[in-house]
């Protein structure tokens, strides 16, 4: 027997118990993973566990570029466009505040980056989970979380690759991949009908290791390159198939993902110094003002732009990709401090999520009370 | 009535349709299949009255009771909901085509449940079956449109 047969097992049996847990009290799953990470790391063999982990963050990219590809910026209304670029300016602030921690240049971009992604997996699920889909706010929410990843993919582009030549490099495949879905794009879109399901998705998930392998061979990011493909795969009109094939697939890698990385954290956050943790803390602060000044922008109301704020708490998979670069490129800090937002938002934003509504209430009783008075009188 | 269609990425897409009183029905069609359903009363913006999710196959089939096919309501008449029950698509007419520069009143096209394909590789054709009829059925693959269908 193989031994991570023993870690799988065990691995998703731990993540079971604590979903089960947590469905009891109407609770969204994904944090736990991360505490089941945190509090049974030390225990477990995450290494065993390898590739479903990794694999799990490539795909979890893939089905982001998916549905938050160029296309949906055609969507978007202008409610949502104005709040985003309220949002857009966590870039500077995060950037200002990387130099005041004694940063340089590329160090400070990171962290601004760090600091302005919030996870659109996380959210999303988050708001399929608790039911707020049909709410005014996770529309306008959805918009800004679009204009995010499309900001933060070019970030990566051009922060990801090892000197100058990495970056053109990157660059350069990602034009030549775009290039390719619109000129093929058409054709293939033909091919692709005809193909069975699990022809479409061996290919896809050939199509995303492949694209993320060539990011990686030529210097660039393997985010980037599983974004990308998300995206190309967007253009080619396999979005609700691919959605629905990789869904399952997806689901479990990214549980086992968010696993390690509690696992993991533990490691790398022993040497975690004040200002670490004080820009984490600044950075899930930021962006809520910010936010709430967009919701207001784009035409929510009092309670609707607090929820908008707090919806847009969660970092996730973007800030691990970025940390990783970042340790890779030798700032620990930032990476530091991208693991601490992950493990503090994903939590804490789940659970201001869910209780929204009752912090709403309480912040705002009085005119629900006048209202009812009316009605009465 | 007033339609307002939105996508939700990640999520799927919202429909918020506002009746003539004013009150509103929110309704998010999931990737997954699953419908949401809201009410809203007229003028109240914050929580709904009441919510209710369906299954692909319930929504199907509320839509369907909804659309007058399981019982046709009498008193309504025929003529009002004529235009509900047609499918209509949108496509491109190709240049040397018969349909090319009319009106969809002037296309020949007689009720009932026959189908009348026009001949030819690349003209579209259309068949009635019932009260339903698209052009869309029967357009060769190659020659569909890629991309968006339906447009509202």
């Amino acid at each position: 027997m193989h031994p991570s047969l023993e870690a799988f097992a065990l691995a998703a049996g731990l993540l079971a118990l604590g979903a089960a847990l947590v469905r009891r009290f109407g609770f969204p799953p994904l944090p736990v993973y991360l505490l089941t990470g945190l509090l049974m790391g030390h225990r477990l063999p995450v290494e065993e566990l390898e590739p479903l982990p990794s694999l799990g963050l490539l795909l979890l990219l893939f089905s982001v570029g998916l549905e938050f590809g160029p296309d949906r910026l055609k969507e978007l209304s202008g409610r949502a466009t104005r709040a985003g670029l309220y949002d857009a300016l966590a870039l500077p602030l995060g950037f200002l505040l990387g130099l005041l921690a004694g940063l340089d240049a590329r160090g400070a971009a990171l962290l601004a980056g760090i600091i302005y992604i919030s996870s659109s997996a996380v959210i999303v699920k988050l708001i399929i989970d608790l039911r707020r889909a049909a709410n005014p706010e996770s529309e306008v929410v959805l918009g800004v979380l679009v204009l995010e990843d499309l900001v933060i993919a070019l970030l990566l582009a051009l922060l990801g690759g090892h000197g100058p030549g990495g970056v053109l490099a990157g660059v350069l495949l990602a034009l030549a991949y775009l290039a390719f879905a619109r000129l093929l794009g058409p054709h293939l879109v033909r091919l692709m009908e005809s193909f069975s399901d699990e022809l479409v998705l061996l290919l896809g998930a050939a199509f995303t290791a492949g694209t993320a392998l060539l990011f990686h061979a030529l210097g660039a990011s393997e985010g980037v390159g599983a974004f990308l493909s998300g995206m190309v795969a967007a253009s080619l009109g396999l979005r609700e198939r691919l959605e629905r094939l990789f869904g399952p697939v997806r689901d479990l890698g990214v549980a086992l993902f968010f696993l390690v990385v509690g696992a993991e954290a533990t490691g790398l956050l022993r040497g975690l110094t004040p200002v670490g943790a004080g820009l984490a803390l600044l950075g899930l602060l930021l962006k809520l003002p910010l936010n709430h000044l967009g919701g207001a922008r784009a035409g929510l109301g009092r309670k609707r732009r607090l929820y908008a704020a707090l919806y847009l708490l969660p970092r996730g998979e973007f800030n691990l990709v970025l940390g990783s670069l970042a340790l890779a490129q030798g700032y620990p800090l930032v990476a530091q401090v991208a693991v601490l937002m992950v493990l503090l938002s994903v939590p804490l934003g789940a659970l201001l999520i869910r209780f929204a509504p009752e912090i709403g209430k309480a912040l705002f009783p009085p005119e629900k009370k006048a209202r009812a008075a009316a009605k009465a009188g | 009535m007033k339609v307002e269609e939105v996508a939700l990425p990640g999520v799927g897409r919202k429909f918020t349709i506002t009746v003539a009183s004013g009150d509103r029905l929110v309704i998010v069609v999931h990737s997954s299949g699953k419908r949401e359903l809201q009410y809203f009363e007229a003028g109240e913006d914050d929580e709904p009255r009441a919510a209710l999710d369906l299954t692909d196959e319930e929504a199907r089939e509320v839509g369907a009771i909804l659309a007058g096919v399981l019982f046709h309501p009498e008193a309504v008449g025929d003529t009002q909901s004529k235009l509900g029950q047609k499918v209509i698509e949108w496509i491109k007419v190709l240049p040397g085509s018969r349909l090319a520069g009319k009106r969809v009143g002037e296309i020949p096209c007689p009720p009932g449940p026959t189908s009348w394909p026009w001949t030819g590789p690349g003209r579209p054709w259309c068949r009635t079956r019932g009260r339903r009829w698209s052009w869309r059925w029967g357009t060769p693959w190659w020659w569909r449109a890629p991309g968006r269908r339906w447009k509202p």
